[in-house]
């Protein structure tokens, strides 16, 4: 008896289902990846309470809107800001309080914080 | 003069050298990119130069522009917070609460959301940042 082959001949396995699937996952990948560098600033929320400070080391910090800032009153521009504050470290202030005003920005509260810190005072507050 | 028919047979295009293509650019989404850890649109956060703290765990208060509050996914108001943040117990100590506000976003309303936060007792609070230049 003489069996004929029955099996098809041998095709190319079609590559369509996958392609669609690559392009599926490539489309995901550019729509929710991201290349910005996060990162965190902390702001520790501290109690409100009373702080017993000798009023002279107080150094008063107003930053009003468009970032302007005044230091114990005086005027301050952002490029002198970070010498005015190195003096006043050096001069021995230790406690800053920053008054955040009407208007003010998180990008103003962030920065000015993010300066303040970078001199090591023992103590900052932040009031509205 | 008989002249030979010029087409050839109609065949399947080659896809080979496209694929190959598109692997390509798929893994290099997949190598270079990270996934955006929050969805909001027209969102800028605070760009800071120098480096703070390392990155960061899951996004969870989004405050946009105009000081519109985002928790989970949902907007809620100022007043709902307490509600919304129902259980402070799950923003553990080592891990900060992300607070991911706007650059625009006012600052008051910030710390007002920053004092609230502390009345429910999650007192370690971060604000969201990008680093810039130096890329």
């Amino acid at each position: 008896m003489q069996l004929s082959d029955t099996r098809p001949p041998r095709r190319i396995m079609s590559l369509t289902p996958l392609i669609d699937v690559v392009f599926l996952l490539l489309v995901f990948f550019m729509l929710s990846s991201t290349f910005l560098r996060f990162s965190s600033f902390s702001v520790e929320a501290g109690g409100a309470g009373t702080v017993s400070v000798e009023p002279s080391d107080v150094v008063l910090i107003h930053v009003d809107q468009e970032g302007a800032l005044r230091v114990n009153g005086a005027s301050v521009l952002p490029e002198e800001f970070n010498e005015r504050l190195a003096a006043i470290k050096a001069e021995g202030g230790e406690t800053i309080v920053l008054v955040m005003r009407t208007g003010t920005k998180v990008e103003d509260l962030v920065t000015t914080l993010a300066t303040v810190r970078s001199h090591a005072f023992k103590t900052i507050r932040v009031v509205r | 003069m008989r002249l030979q028919p010029q087409r050839s047979s109609r065949k399947e295009a080659d896809l080979t050298p496209l694929i190959n293509i598109v692997f390509l650019i798929l893994i290099f989404f997949l190598v270079a990119g990270t996934l955006r850890p929050f969805s909001h649109p027209d969102l800028e956060l605070v760009t800071l130069d120098e480096e703070t703290s390392p990155s960061l765990a899951r996004g969870h208060l989004i405050m946009d522009a105009e000081g519109a509050l985002v928790f989970d996914g949902t907007i809620i108001a100022f007043e709902d917070l307490e509600t919304a943040v129902a259980d402070p117990e799950q923003f553990s100590s080592d891990q900060p609460f992300i607070l991911i506000a706007d650059h625009r976003a006012d600052a008051i309303e910030t710390l007002k959301v920053i004092e609230a936060l502390r009345a429910l007792d999650v007192t370690d609070v971060s604000i969201m940042t990008q680093r810039g230049g130096g890329r």
